[in-house]
C-alpha cells in the first residue's frame, strides 16, 4: 500500500526565462510545503528576483510550471490572487497613508472586516504609531515592514518576499520574523529571498540555493542540520561550496 | 485563519478602490504649499507681464478682424500641440513606470478597472497640461470680451477642451494596443501559453506615433471647428454644418474605436501588457556589454572647478548613453521645421518654430531629469565628495551642454523662418525662453519661479518686436508653470 503526500504548497517545475541569450532562470525546480518557510540563496543575479517576479505574476516565464497545491497556475491574474509579493524595489503607495495602503490592499483581496484587519496589521508590523501618516514619509525600513504587512494581510497560500529584511532594525527583525513563522503555522508558505545568512540559517525551514538561474542545493532544515556543523562550519561555507564563490576574491 | 486563494475582484470592486485610492492621492496633494506658491508665481507673472506690457494683451495682428477662427483658434492649435508633445510621451510612465502603478502591479485587479483607473491617470494629468496650454488663450478672452473673435475665441476654447480629452486616450490606446502587437504565442500551449517579446522600439516609436495621431486627429477637428465660424462672414450667427460634424466627429469616433480595442485587449491581456513593459525596462540589465571608454574632460569641464568635474562628466556620460540617437533626431526636426515653414505661411512661422523649438526641449531634456535622478548621482553627492554648490555647478552645466546641443539646431531653424517671416527676433525669444525654462527643470522650484520672472524680462526686452511678443511671454510662463506642475508631479529631484 502506497501512501499519497499531499501536494506541495508551492511546486517550482523545470521553470525558464530568458532575456535574449542570457538565461536568467534556468530549469528551476524546488518546491515549498505548506507550513514551510523556505529562504532563496544566492549571488547577485543568479535569478532569485526574476523567480520571484514570476511567481507573483509580475513576469512571465518562457517555460515551465508552477503549482499551488497541485493546481497549475495558468496565468499572472492567478498567480496575483495566489500569492503575495513584496518585490526588492518596494513599490507602495506614497501618496496614501499606512492605513489606506492596508485599507486598500484589503478591498481589492476580498478580505472580511477591512478596518479590523488594517488596524490589526498595523500593530503587528509596529506602525500604529504612524498608521495615519502618508508612507512617503516613511523610512526605508517602515516601508518594508509595511509591504510585508500588505502581503500577510491578505493570508495568500503564498508569500514571497525578496529581500524583506534589508535594512531592518534587530527589533523589526524579530516582530516580522515572527509574523512570518505564526502565518506559517497557520498552513501558509513563504518564500524569503536574502543574502543575510546568519538570519536565514535562524528562520529557514528550506534553503534552496540558486546560481546562475539553476538551483544548486536544496535543504531542508533537518538536512542542513546534518550537514552543518559536520560537513561545512556555517551556512556561508555552504553557500559558497555550492555557488563556487570565494570571500577572497579573485586575487 | 488559514490561508485563502483569494477571488478574482469585479470591476466595481477594482475601481471603488481605486477611486478611494485616487482621492486619498488628490488630498495628499492638493495642499501641497509647494503647488501653491508656484501657481501664485506663475500668476504673478502673468499679471506682471500684463502691468508691464498693457497693450501686449490683445490681438496680436491689430485691427485684423478675421473669420472662421483666426488667430486664437490657431494659437489653441499650437498651444494643444505643444501639450500634446508632453502628454503623449507620459502617458507609458502613467500606465505602468509611476510609483502609483508599480505598487498596483502585483495586485489582482480587474483588468479593464485598472487600465481605467490608469487613463484617469493619464486624463487628470493632461487636464493640467492643457489648462496650461489654454493661458495661451488669455490674450483672446480679453479682446473677446470686446466682441472681437469672439467665434474664434469660443472655437479655440473648444479645441484646447476636446484635445485634453482626446490626446490622452489616443495616446493611452496607441501604447495598450502597440504593446499588444509585440506579444506573441512562443510556445503555442494555450494552458500557460502566451510570453511577452518585449522590444524597445515599440516602446521609443509608440509615442512618437501617438503624437502624430494626435496632431492628425487635432487639425481635422480644428477644421471642423472653423467650418461654422465661415458662416460668421456673411451672417450673423455661426452655422453647424455636416462637414463639420463630419471633422470633429471622426476624430472622436476614432478615439472612441481605438480606446474599446484597447480595453478589450486589456480585457484579456492587461498582465501581459504590464510584464512585457517590466520585461523590457530590465533588458538592458541582460545585454553585452557595449559601453566606450570614458571620456577625458570637455571644454565645458576644464572650466568647472576640479571637485564639479567628475560629477558633471558622469551626468554628461548617462545623458549621451541614456538617449544616443537624441541629437541627431534634434537635427532631423529643426531641419524639417526650417524647411515647411520657411517655404509655407510667413504668417505663422516665427510663433509656431518658436513654440516647437520649446516643446521639443522641454521634450528632449526628459532625459536630464531621468540621469539626475540615478542612485549614482545621490551617492555622489552623500559621500560628501562634493558640497552642494560643487555639486550645483556640475548639474547646471550639464544642463547648459544638454541645452547647447538641442537648443542650437532649434534656435536656427527659428532664425531661418523667422527672417523669412520678417520677424527673427519673436522666434529667437521663444526658442531661447524654452531653453531657460528646460534648464530650469534641472533646477529647484525657486528656479522655475526666476524663470518666470525672467521671462517677462525679455518679453519686455523686446517689446519693440510687436505684440506677439506677447504669446511668446505667455508661452514662457506657460512651460515654467507646467515644468514646476511636471517636477511636483513626478516628486522633486533629490540633491
Amino acid at each position: 500500500m502506497t501512501t499519497e503526500h499531499p501536494p506541495a504548497r508551492l511546486e517550482v517545475d523545470s521553470l525558464e526565462k530568458r532575456y535574449g541569450t542570457h538565461a536568467a532562470v534556468d530549469r528551476l525546480t524546488f518546491s515549498v510545503q505548506a507550513g514551510e518557510l523556505a529562504c532563496l540563496i544566492g549571488p547577485n543575479g543568479a535569478g532569485k528576483s526574476t523567480t520571484m517576479r514570476i511567481l507573483g505574476g509580475l513576469q512571465l516565464a518562457d517555460a515551465g510550471a508552477v503549482r499551488v497545491d497541485g493546481a497549475a497556475v495558468p496565468d499572472a491574474a492567478t498567480a496575483k490572487r495566489l500569492c503575495g509579493l513584496t518585490p526588492q524595489e518596494l513599490d507602495v503607495f506614497e501618496y496614501l497613508s499606512g492605513v489606506e495602503s492596508l485599507r486598500l490592499v484589503a478591498t481589492l483581496r476580498g478580505v472580511a472586516g477591512v478596518e479590523e484587519a488594517a488596524a490589526a496589521w498595523l500593530g503587528r508590523v509596529g506602525l500604529a504609531a504612524v498608521g495615519d501618516r502618508l508612507v512617503r514619509h516613511y523610512s526605508g525600513g517602515m516601508k518594508r515592514r509595511l509591504a510585508v504587512a500588505m502581503a500577510l494581510l491578505p493570508s495568500p497560500p503564498v508569500v514571497v518576499l525578496d529581500e524583506s529584511f534589508t535594512g531592518l532594525d534587530p527589533e523589526s527583525t524579530a516582530a516580522l520574523g515572527r509574523e512570518l513563522r505564526a502565518y506559517c503555522d497557520r498552513g501558509g508558505a513563504v518564500l524569503l529571498s536574502s543574502h543575510i545568512l546568519d538570519h536565514v540559517a535562524q528562520i529557514a525551514d528550506r534553503v534552496v540555493v540558486m546560481r546562475a538561474g539553476r538551483c544548486v542545493g536544496d535543504h531542508t532544515r533537518a538536512e542542513l542540520a546534518a550537514l552543518i556543523p559536520s560537513r561545512y562550519a556555517t551556512l556561508t561555507e555552504l553557500y559558497l561550496d555550492r555557488t563556487g564563490a570565494s570571500l577572497a576574491g579573485d586575487a | 485563519m488559514t490561508p485563502a486563494a483569494g477571488r478574482a475582484p469585479s470591476f466595481s470592486q477594482t475601481r471603488a478602490a481605486l477611486v478611494i485610492a485616487a482621492r486619498g492621492r488628490a488630498a495628499a496633494t492638493s495642499t501641497t504649499p509647494a503647488r501653491v506658491r508656484v501657481s501664485v508665481a506663475v500668476l504673478a507673472g502673468i499679471a506682471l507681464g500684463q502691468a508691464l506690457l498693457p497693450g501686449a494683451l490683445g490681438p496680436t495682428r491689430s485691427g485684423a478682424v478675421t473669420h472662421w477662427g483666426g488667430w486664437p483658434l490657431e494659437t489653441a492649435l499650437v498651444a494643444s500641440l505643444l501639450a500634446a508633445s508632453v502628454s503623449t510621451f507620459r502617458v507609458l510612465d502613467l500606465l505602468f513606470r509611476a510609483p502609483d502603478a508599480r505598487a498596483l502591479a502585483g495586485l489582482p485587479l480587474h483588468p479593464v478597472a485598472a487600465a481605467v483607473d490608469r487613463l484617469h491617470a493619464g486624463l487628470r494629468e493632461g487636464a493640467l497640461a492643457f489648462a496650461m496650454a489654454a493661458s495661451l488663450l488669455l490674450p483672446a478672452l480679453r479682446v473677446a470680451t470686446r466682441g472681437i473673435e469672439r467665434g474664434g475665441v469660443v472655437a479655440g476654447l473648444a479645441l484646447v477642451a476636446l484635445a485634453a480629452v482626446l490626446v490622452p486616450t489616443i495616446a493611452f490606446a496607441g501604447q495598450l494596443l502597440a504593446l499588444t502587437s509585440t506579444l506573441q504565442d512562443r510556445t503555442g500551449r494555450a494552458s500557460r501559453g502566451v510570453t511577452a517579446t518585449p522590444s524597445h522600439s515599440v516602446l521609443q516609436l509608440a509615442p512618437g506615433l501617438a503624437f502624430a495621431a494626435s496632431a492628425a486627429a487635432l487639425l481635422l477637428a480644428k477644421l471642423g471647428l472653423e467650418e461654422p465660424l465661415r458662416s460668421l462672414a456673411t451672417e450673423a450667427h455661426a452655422e453647424w454644418t455636416r462637414a463639420a460634424s463630419l471633422a470633429v466627429g471622426l476624430p472622436v469616433a476614432a478615439t472612441a474605436a481605438a480606446l474599446v480595442a484597447a480595453l478589450r485587449a486589456c480585457s484579456k491581456r492587461w498582465d501581459e501588457i504590464g510584464a512585457s513593459v517590466r520585461e523590457a525596462d530590465l533588458l538592458p540589465l541582460a545585454s553585452p556589454a557595449d559601453v566606450a571608454a570614458w571620456p577625458g574632460p570637455d571644454s565645458i569641464a576644464r572650466r568647472l572647478p576640479p571637485q564639479a568635474q567628475p560629477l558633471y562628466t558622469a551626468l554628461r556620460v548617462q545623458l549621451e548613453r541614456a538617449s544616443p540617437t537624441l541629437t541627431a533626431a534634434t537635427w532631423i526636426v529643426a531641419g524639417l521645421s526650417a524647411l515647411a515653414l520657411a517655404g509655407g505661411s510667413a504668417r505663422i512661422a516665427p510663433d509656431a518654430v518658436g513654440a516647437l523649438g520649446a516643446a521639443w526641449i522641454l521634450v528632449a531634456v526628459a532625459p536630464l531629469r531621468r540621469a539626475s535622478r540615478l542612485p549614482g548621482y545621490s551617492l555622489f553627492g552623500a559621500a560628501a565628495l562634493l558640497d552642494s554648490d560643487g555639486a550645483q555647478v556640475a548639474r547646471r552645466a550639464a544642463a547648459a551642454r544638454e541645452l547647447i546641443r538641442h537648443a542650437a539646431p532649434l534656435l536656427l531653424g527659428s532664425l531661418a523662418a523667422g527672417s523669412q517671416a520678417g520677424n527673427a527676433a519673436v522666434s529667437i525669444l521663444a526658442a531661447v525662453t524654452g531653453s531657460v525654462v528646460a534648464l530650469s527643470r534641472t533646477g529647484s522650484e525657486r528656479a522655475v519661479v526666476l524663470t518666470g520672472a525672467a521671462a517677462t524680462a525679455c518679453a519686455v526686452g523686446v517689446a519693440q518686436a510687436g505684440p506677439a511678443v506677447a504669446a511668446a511671454a505667455a508661452a514662457g510662463l506657460m512651460l515654467a508653470g507646467a515644468s514646476a506642475l511636471y517636477q511636483l508631479v513626478n516628486g522633486r529631484e533629490k540633491r
